[in-house]
């Protein structure tokens, strides 16, 4: 009982508040992320055994938890398309500074979510696990079970259309700056 | 490009980087503890271990002859433990198939335990830890009795709807496949050597839906089944477990227990329109009795007498302890039927408090449960479509579940809401956990 005791102690305890942000990050609904939440705790306990012999367990862990969270946005982005601004209300009654800031937060969270769950699978987790848990490149290759190369790949492909996407969002460099200058 | 990359990795991380609010934190730290429980009582797993060593070993890359050579002296140890194993299971299986009576608990976690016994051809008694029985002979007569109200109710209908045969798995123990799918290793318990099998396809029907799979133990030295832990998800839930011990395979029954004459002391209770009931003022209304999903609830309950008297009494120690914690109830206050006549009292609080002895906290997870609620005086009499007292109401909601497709996995809870001193504007939800029948 100890050692199973030490097990949780040891991978989980510690990545604990890791698990729960990196849900809620990428599902931001209470209920989604319950259920998200739910469905990856029930992933690493089917894949216990697994997770023990996993040479990064907490990685594999994360990994659970962002694929869960990610399964739950995709299958939302396919059934809502928050570009047609269903989610951000047109009507803002209050047009001070600030709540004119916290409805361009909202849509610009919003686009984003939605052009990271429109992109193929392992792309998106790729993304997410680089650039939301910032995990390197070896890390991610270890849990997705691939080489560093291919991670590389899915991470640059996924910043290409997710740089198509968000265009509107991105500031241009410095050198594109100067042109438009 | 760098910098380019960066800015978008920048413009998704300020979309993503934001705190989990409070209330999602607690439902989560409370799906956490769930998974921490199960981990601490997960079993060892002896093929684990095998397949840990080989991988380890591949991966030394010795040369190939070492490994053919290590792969012939590990078969050496399996094959020999495996067909013996076989025949252990078959053993096991053999006396299933062929038992004339069974018996065997299933504890519902966490606090529930539920006694079955079967007699061929057809009789069947449930005995549930909080004070209800059911028994069926195979007539299609059923005879649940609420022995802490000391009232029964006899039902006659279809075999196939009898809440007894619908709520054991006689009928899974008794057609478990003749090999199993995987070989689970060995372990010791209490001096004796148990050897595991999964089992990951039971014949449809026999279980209930979503089923995944079955680790039966059974004693080595007498192919006796021991123990038995069955693993259900159904599509888009979490993971539930139900455990089968004290497996007995051909004893001895008394025909007593099945008998199908209730207590003489016993007040028969006349099953109408439970959906109809009349309050105190005898004023006639619809409840609304429902299945539904319950939110997941910390409560700090104590153990009370089994009188309701004592039950407002622990309640008021609850609430009094509790202030003095400074903690406020989340809710009404509730009470809970438990085994060997022993009821619990307490409050609700809000998820992730801690509170320490002598109170008792328990972490009730979200749940199917089904639900009414019924005005009128807290644990008191009054006739109504549910019976005249609180036994007898129980009966009543326990045969409408029944009607509905479902079983009860209790315990039955009750949560008593308006004020203290004002009876007449009380009411009383019945809430039990339910399963689908298979």
């Amino acid at each position: 009982m100890n050692d199973r005791r030490s097990d949780y102690e040891r991978l989980i305890l510690p990545i604990e508040d890791r698990m729960m942000r990196c849900v809620w990050r990428i599902v931001r609904d209470p209920d989604d992320a319950n259920d998200a939440f739910q469905e990856a705790l029930a992933r690493i306990w089917k894949n216990w055994s697994a997770v023990l012999r996993h040479p990064n367990p907490q990685a594999l862990v994360l990994r659970m938890c962002i694929n869960a969270a990610h399964d739950l946005l995709r299958r939302k982005t396919n059934r809502l398309k928050w570009l047609d601004g269903k989610e951000i209300p047109e009507d803002v009654p209050d047009l001070s500074a600030s709540a004119l800031q916290l409805v361009s937060d909202a849509e610009e969270c919003a686009h984003v979510l939605q052009a990271i769950g429109s992109l193929p699978r392992n792309q998106a987790r790729a993304i997410l696990m680089h650039a939301v848990e910032e995990m390197p490149y070896s890390e991610i290759a270890m849990v997705m079970d691939c080489r560093e190369a291919t991670v590389r790949k899915h991470v640059a492909r996924a910043r290409t259309k997710l740089r198509s996407a968000l265009s509107r969002l991105i500031k241009p460099s410095r050198k594109e700056e100067e042109i438009h200058a | 490009m760098l910098n380019a990359n960066h800015d978008l990795d920048d413009v998704i991380r300020r979309s993503t980087q934001v705190d989990v609010p409070a209330e999602v934190k607690e439902r989560m730290q409370y799906q956490l503890a769930g998974l921490r429980e199960r981990i601490q009582q997960r079993p060892s797993n002896r093929l684990g271990d095998y397949v840990e060593t080989w991988k380890r070993l591949l991966s030394l890359r010795v040369t190939a002859i070492a490994v053919a050579a290590l792969a012939v002296a590990m078969a050496l140890i399996l094959i020999p433990t495996g067909s013996k194993a076989n025949r252990v299971y078959a053993a096991a299986i053999t006396q299933l198939r062929d038992a004339q009576s069974l018996e065997y608990k299933v504890v519902l976690a966490p606090y529930t335990e539920v006694s079955f016994s079967y007699l061929a051809p057809a009789y069947r008694r449930v005995k549930f830890s909080w004070g209800t029985e059911i028994r069926s002979d195979g007539s299609g007569k059923e005879l649940v009795l609420m022995h802490l109200a000391g009232s029964y109710v006899m039902e006659e209908g279809k075999q196939s709807d009898a809440l007894a045969e619908s709520t054991d798995l006689v009928n899974g123990l008794k057609s478990l496949p003749k090999t199993a799918d995987q070989f689970l290793g060995t372990k010791e318990i209490e001096g004796r050597r148990l050897t595991g099998y999964r089992i990951l396809h039971l014949p449809e029907g026999t279980v209930s839906r979503g089923f995944r799979s079955m680790d039966l133990w059974v004693d080595a030295a007498t192919g006796d089944p021991d123990h038995a832990d069955i693993a259900i998800q159904e599509e888009g839930k979490p993971l539930y477990e139900m455990y089968i011990k004290e497996i007995h395979v051909g004893r001895e029954i008394d025909r007593a227990v099945f008998a199908m004459t209730p207590p003489a002391t016993y007040k028969a209770i006349n099953i109408s329109d439970v959906t109809k009931h009349t309050d105190l003022q005898g004023r006639q209304e619809s409840l609304r009795p429902q299945i539904k999903q319950s939110d997941p609830m910390s409560v700090v309950m104590i153990s009370v007498g089994s009188t309701y008297e004592q039950t407002r009494l622990g309640m008021q120690q609850v609430r009094s302890s509790l202030s003095k914690a400074g903690i406020s109830p989340s809710g009404p206050p509730l009470m809970k039927y438990g085994a060997n006549a022993e009821w619990s009292a307490g409050y609700p609080v809000p998820l992730g408090t801690s509170i320490g002895k002598p109170l008792r906290q328990d972490n009730i997870p979200s749940s199917l449960v089904a639900s009414v609620v019924v005005k009128g005086a807290w644990g008191q009499n009054f006739d109504s479509g549910w019976g005249h007292d609180p036994g007898s109401r129980w009966a009543s909601f326990i045969m409408w579940i029944g009607r509905q497709g479902y079983v009860p996995v209790g315990p039955p809870t009750e949560i008593w809401s308006g004020a203290e001193t004002q009876p007449s504007n009380q009411s009383t939800e019945m809430r039990i956990a339910v399963a689908r029948k298979n």
